[in-house]
């Protein structure tokens, strides 16, 4: 003896799941964004010079980032695009034997993080990583050339 | 073009050192890099026609020069210590250059396209 047959409609939306109990499907996630091209504001786009000459930074995403008037990098976090260097940096640049020494890792994935870079690094402690596959174009490393020492180096993406 | 020349001050690595799948890049000079604690793994790179590391002595782990298609110059000419080489599918003209002295570590694995020349320099005094 059977039950009354229903009827099967038309598949709903993809919500994520595969309707096995207990089963979930990670959809895809946009993890990088370009937030030179993301951001909402022109009027608060950042500006490259931006990070070389004023006070402090832009706020992006409740992180700041800057530069002092005398060019000290006075705290930097997550930058258009991704992490440029430690938050804190100001505490991660130090004076060793005379050399400015950043202690951790550096990815530089746009302009503005390239020139946010403190020119007077000599050494980096951590690794280093330059695109980063970001297909970063027309570039200046100017503020890389006292670089004389890192840990792992990485240019990935350049185009 | 990317320019990676301004990267003039560069001596030591202390990991590995990747250059890869990098179509802006055709050219790679590190006029003060000395050392490598690492491997050296240039890669995919389809517009790369010179590498150019005058002062580089040693390598710890192993050297790759894979995929560059336009590479047909490879300067090594003062590294003496070095792992694995491995320098394949490259430019079929590639001239590759490093030190007459070169030796390398592991001594298992030397692999290089057929039709490369291998050129070695005159060993530092």
């Amino acid at each position: 003896m059977s039950g009354p047959r229903i009827p099967k409609g038309p598949p709903g939306p993809p919500t994520g799941h595969t309707g096995q109990m207990g089963v979930v499907v990670r959809l895809p996630v946009q993890t990088k964004v370009d937030a030179e091209v993301a951001d909402p504001s022109p009027s608060n786009a950042p500006k490259a010079d931006d990070f070389a000459t004023s006070k402090q930074g832009p706020v992006l995403g409740g992180l700041v980032a800057g530069r002092t008037g005398n060019n000290k990098l006075v705290a930097a976090g997550i930058l258009p695009g991704g992490l440029v260097v430690p938050t804190k940096a100001s505490q991660a640049v130090t004076t060793v034997d005379g050399q400015r020494v950043l202690t951790g890792d550096v990815e530089l994935r746009t302009r503005a993080q390239l020139r946010a870079f403190p020119p007077d690094v000599v050494v980096v402690k951590g690794s280093v990583s330059i695109g980063g596959g970001a297909s970063l174009s027309n570039i200046d490393l100017l503020h890389l050339g006292n670089l004389q020492e890192v840990g792992r180096f990485t240019i990935e993406g350049l185009t | 073009v990317i320019r990676l020349d301004q990267l003039r001050e560069l001596r030591v690595v202390h990991d590995t050192m990747y250059i890869g799948f990098n179509e802006g890049i055709e050219s790679l000079s590190f006029p003060a890099l000395e050392r490598v604690e690492g491997a050296l793994i240039i890669e995919h790179n389809p517009h790369l026609v010179q590498v150019d590391m005058p002062a580089l002595v040693h390598i710890s782990k192993y050297l790759h020069v894979h995929d560059n298609e336009q590479l047909t110059h490879l300067s090594l000419p003062s590294l003496c210590e070095v792992g694995d080489v491995s320098v394949l599918r490259n430019h079929a003209q590639l001239r590759a250059s490093i030190a007459s002295a070169a030796k390398p570590m592991n001594a298992t694995l030397v692999e290089m396209d057929v039709s490369m020349a291998l050129v070695f320099a005159t060993t530092r005094s």
